[in-house]
């Protein structure tokens, strides 16, 4: 009988080890869709959760795209660009203060993040119907409308004014950062505890793993054709958010033309990078902040990201060389043999 | 071992064990679901071998190459091209998109955590 009893507790051990599932196995509930903000969004919440959550996360980000696309003409940016040298226009409070933030980060970064490149954007064109490499005078007027003169904000009125005609804002390096807090604060709200928000690569690691564990995040191959992890780092809580020159490019002549612009040249940023992952507790600034670090370059990008408190990034440079801020050392781990750390100023 | 407890194995737990991992769900095949300005039209799994195939989408074509272990989009006549350049995608729910032409490849099925543990990637 005694034998009996051990082995009917054995049995009940291995029912108990059978029914249970590793949290990466957790069939989440997944919801993909294309053209908001230019890009493919997916979210995932690894939990029971209502539909309606995931439509009301849909939702605010189809409202957050219909205020700030470009492409969109009704959209409230489209207008403030149509009304460039003519008169301020009316604005919603957050499209206002998405542009405040914006500002903010052109100052800190000293220009090398500006949403006043729009006229070089739709010069180049890259990504959109006609990509092409402008002539020496069509940059030089472009150039002319980028950087110096800023845009009027005028949160009183609820008015913005872009003083120049012809001058004209993109949110692309900031919107989607935007529209991935704004969701997941929705999420959260909604008592959303685990899940994954994907908005064209910009990441947001909403609360853990079903187990408790942080989330792992991959930081993206940034050779072209490669969506593989070269490395990965865990995250709970945390936007990761990257800006790559593969992203988006044409070729011409045997040469690459990718869709990151230095608002200093007009020209896409020629630095040696190839990519840069920037972590920390929102994505809109972890959205901004990429793209400067992009155009900076490796050290005056890890200059400028010592000035904003926890906040972490990877620099991934054309020698195949990743670069790690100091907070990441410990966590992040590296996934590809052809890549190697490497320490700044060595 | 005392003789009871072998007959105990021979009769209870080995085919209880043999029964469980019968039970145990089996790896899916991945399916390959296009859409095209959002409807559905084409709901595959991945095939045994490579498969190139032609999608109509909205002012233009992409052709599609479906492999046993993923899929990626072999070309396509939109101006940009950066849905030929995003690679291939070998796990749900990892998605190609060409937005010129509303074309959405998504793999669906059970998701799984990539090389190296990754749950999702940047990028």
């Amino acid at each position: 009988m005694e034998h009996m009893r051990k082995w009917a507790a054995l049995l009940l051990c291995a029912l108990a080890l059978t029914g249970c599932t590793g949290a990466g196995q957790t069939q989440p509930v997944t919801r993909v869709q294309d053209g908001l903000l230019g890009t493919v969004i997916r979210i995932s919440i690894y939990e029971q959760a209502e539909a309606a959550v995931l439509d009301e996360a849909f939702a605010c980000i189809a409202r957050i795209d219909g205020a700030m696309s470009v492409y969109n003409d009704q959209s409230e940016i489209a207008q403030l660009n149509a009304a460039s040298g003519q008169q301020p226009v009316p604005l919603s409070d957050e499209t206002l203060a998405l542009l405040a933030c914006a500002e903010e980060v052109f100052l800190r970064s000293e220009g090398a993040f500006d949403i006043t490149v729009g006229p070089l954007t739709a010069l180049w064109d890259i990504g959109g119907e006609h990509p092409r490499r402008p002539s020496e005078p069509e940059l030089a007027a472009a150039l002319a409308l980028v950087g110096q003169v800023r845009p009027e904000l005028d949160p009183a009125a609820g008015t913005a004014y872009l003083p120049l005609p012809g001058m004209s804002v993109v949110l692309g390096g900031i919107a989607k950062g935007y529209a991935c807090d704004r969701a997941a604060l929705l999420l959260r709200e909604a008592g959303v505890g685990h899940a994954l928000l994907d908005l064209g690569g910009n990441i947001y690691a909403l609360g853990t793993r079903p187990d408790g564990e942080p989330w792992r995040v991959g930081i993206r191959s940034p050779l072209i054709g490669e969506r593989e992890a070269i490395g990965a780092l865990p995250a709970a809580d945390l936007a990761v958010v990257t800006s790559g020159a593969y992203e988006r490019f044409f070729i011409e002549e045997d040469r690459l033309y990718h869709h990151i612009l230095d608002p200093a040249t007009g020209r896409p940023v020629d630095n040696g990078l190839l990519s840069v992952t920037v972590v920390r507790a929102d994505a809109t600034l972890a959205d901004a902040l990429s793209t400067a670090c992009f155009v900076l370059g490796l050290e005056r990008g890890m200059q400028l990201l010592e000035t904003y408190e926890d906040t972490e990034a990877v620099f991934i440079t054309e020698a195949l060389k990743v670069y790690v801020t100091e907070g990441l050392r410990d966590d992040f781990s590296l996934l590809d043999g052809r890549f190697s750390l490497g320490e700044v100023g060595a | 071992m005392k003789r009871w407890d072998g007959i105990l194995i021979a009769l209870f737990l080995l085919p209880a064990a043999l029964w469980l991992l019968l039970q145990r769900p089996q790896p899916e095949r991945l399916l390959v679901n296009i859409y095209v300005d959002g409807e559905l039209v084409s709901s595959a799994p991945l095939p045994a071998q490579a498969t190139a195939l032609r999608i109509e989408g909205v002012g233009g074509y992409n052709l599609l190459l479906l492999e046993p272990d993923g899929v990626r989009m072999q070309a396509a006549d939109c101006p940009a091209g950066d849905c030929v350049h995003s690679g291939k995608i070998t796990r749900a729910p990892m998605a190609i998109a060409c937005l010129p032409h509303h074309v959405l490849v998504v793999l669906e099925g059970a998701a799984e955590t990539g090389e190296g543990g990754v749950d999702i990637v940047a990028g």
